[in-house]
């Protein structure tokens, strides 16, 4: 049988990552697409850069979150000159595990009335 | 264009503070992030932000080449446990005898005021490096007495020191 693996040694994601990994989930993107992504869902809050990027981008293809695309599997209207990036299913799994801790411990904020309950 | 175009050579120098490694994989795109934004946000901003990113960023950077290496050379020796054996006492031999000599040498050079004791070192060892740190030159002419505490002394107990005020 085939056992679940133990997401808890990445847990929790450092902001950086997690968004990194959200930017990717719906669309394969290249540094400055995530960077630009990152920066509009945070209303700037967030501002990725270069070396912040590329470092985290570094390690999360080292622990296997997210794969770089083959140039044959790119998107049709990529840009040549840049390099694009994909979630794998191990790094959605992560970001899934992560996204579902954070929502616990909102609901365990909201039970103490420490957040306004959803209309 | 061209004050754009020696920004970008600028910070194209800057990515030299990365390890060489990190910045052959990702220094081209850096650059193209870099040129991006800059014809899009205010300059002195990005700056600020380029300059306080890469000092932080550059320093995680080695931080993780170094941890990186560490890493690879323990698991290299792991895999060879004979020869990790002999390097480490290889490696622990030479740090006893250096301190040992060092102990030595350091307490000759207090006792070279003391001439039966020179006489006994010379003729148990015709070793030119002792016969020198016991030459007068290296006398200490206001130390009281002759004090050896070490285990390099048992080598002399069989003739001590017959010095006034000498304690062996």
């Amino acid at each position: 049988m085939k056992t679940e693996p133990d997401f808890s040694a990445f847990l929790p994601l450092s902001p950086q990552v997690f968004h990194i990994l959200v930017a990717l989930a719906d669309r394969d993107q290249h540094g400055y697409g995530i960077m630009q992504d990152v920066q509009a869902r945070t209303g700037g809050r967030l501002r990725l850069s270069p070396g912040t990027l590329y470092g985290s981008i570094k390690r999360m293809l080292e622990q296997g979150l997210i794969t770089e695309l083959r140039h044959r599997d790119r998107p049709d209207e990529s840009d040549e000159r840049r390099r694009y990036y994909r979630l794998t299913p191990l790094g959605r799994k992560i970001v899934k595990a992560e996204a579902l801790r954070m929502s616990e411990l909102v609901e365990q904020a909201r039970a103490h009335g420490l957040v306004a309950k959803p209309n | 264009m061209a004050w754009s175009q020696s920004q970008t050579k600028l910070f194209r120098a800057l990515l030299y503070c990365y390890p060489v490694e990190f910045r052959h994989e990702y220094g081209v795109e850096m650059e193209h992030v870099f040129a991006s934004r800059l014809a899009h946000e205010p300059h002195w901003r990005l700056w600020l932000e380029t300059c306080s990113d890469i000092a932080v960023s550059a320093i995680s950077e080695h931080l993780s080449v170094l941890a990186s290496d560490l890493k690879h050379e323990l698991r290299a020796l792991r895999a060879i446990p004979s020869f990790t054996a002999i390097v480490l006492l290889v490696t622990a031999l030479g740090i006893g005898a250096a301190v040992s000599i060092s102990s030595a040498l350091s307490t000759l050079s207090f006792c070279a005021r003391c001439p039966t004791l020179i006489r006994s070192i010379s003729s148990i060892s015709s070793h030119p490096i002792l016969i020198t740190l016991v030459s007068p030159a290296r006398c200490l002419p206001t130390f009281p007495m002759c004090t050896i505490g070490n285990a390099s002394a048992a080598l002399f107990r069989a003739s001590p020191c017959s010095c006034p005020g000498t304690r062996v």
